[in-house]
């Protein structure tokens, strides 16, 4: 074998390999979902998301300090006035999952609610 | 038999047989459930008695309070959640004075609790009664602020 072609011959094993080798697990997509939170209303009220995702919820508000909570999945997070926050976390389970504020928002802060729907993959 | 086990085994059958009798009442529905009536001395001292040791206990193992509770924040809470129930100065609650017992009219006649009852009282609620827990719509901020706006309604009694 022409030693001078010795590597090139390598690169081109190593290159034909490569392409032949199955694509490397791409990182798992992240849902991200922008929510606004004003007196006394989320917009959207309701979130689709799909069993399995990684979810992020980007909550702003617009006004005073709101919280959002959901119990059920153990996601709580506080909003300052005229500030945002950022929920993540991993859709396991599907079902409806009903959110809610939980920092006093006004009267009428307790129908401040939304609903997350987590469908099956 | 000695006297002392006749005495147990008296006192036993006499309990046994008060337990059959409330089942039977119950059973047979002649226990009274209506709200609007007037609740007896006996089961108003009784279930005083009973509550206020069962949230001094658990008041006591609670968290501790905030040192810098705020008040007027928990003047706008109360007056959004709580004084339509247990009144505010200037008005009684008819509605509250139809619970069975009767919602504590917070502010004409104060509360016997101190503030880190009152949290208690406001995040956990009252089982049967009217009072909800609203650990869950409140954060534990809000519901110090509005314990220190009702210990508040004790100095303008």
């Amino acid at each position: 074998m022409n030693r001078r072609t010795y590597p090139r011959a390598t690169l081109l094993v190593l290159l034909s390999l490569l392409a032949a080798s199955p694509a490397s697990p791409a990182a798992p997509a992240v849902h991200v979902v922008h929510l606004i939170a004003r007196k006394f209303e989320y917009s959207p009220s309701e979130i689709v998301v799909k069993k399995g995702e990684a979810v992020v919820i980007e909550i702003a508000s617009m006004d005073r300090k709101h919280g959002f909570s959901i119990p059920e999945l153990g996601l709580r997070g506080d909003v300052k006035p005229g500030g945002a926050a950022s929920l993540r976390f991993i859709a396991e389970r599907a079902g409806i999952f009903h959110f809610h504020c939980d920092v006093f928002c006004g009267s009428g802060h307790e129908g401040m609610e939304g609903t997350l729907v987590v469908t099956e993959a | 038999m000695s006297a002392a086990r006749s005495l147990t085994i008296g006192a036993a059958a006499a309990l046994a047989l008060e337990l059959v009798a409330a089942l039977g009442a119950g059973a047979l529905g002649i226990v009274p459930v209506g709200a609007d009536r007037t609740p007896g001395t006996l089961e108003t001292a009784l279930a005083t008695r009973v509550l206020r040791a069962a949230v001094a206990r658990a008041a006591n193992a609670a968290a501790t309070p905030r040192a810098t509770a705020d008040p007027a924040g928990g003047a706008e809470i109360y007056a959004a959640m709580c004084e339509r129930c247990h009144g505010s100065a200037a008005k009684p609650s008819e509605l509250g004075g139809a619970f069975y017992p009767p919602a504590p009219a917070l502010a004409t006649h104060g509360s016997r609790y101190d503030e880190r009852e009152i949290a208690w009282i406001v995040a956990h609620g009252i089982r049967n009664t009217g009072m909800p827990a609203w650990r869950g719509l409140l954060s534990d901020d809000d519901i110090h602020d509005v314990a220190a706006f009702v210990k508040q309604f004790d100095g303008a009694r």
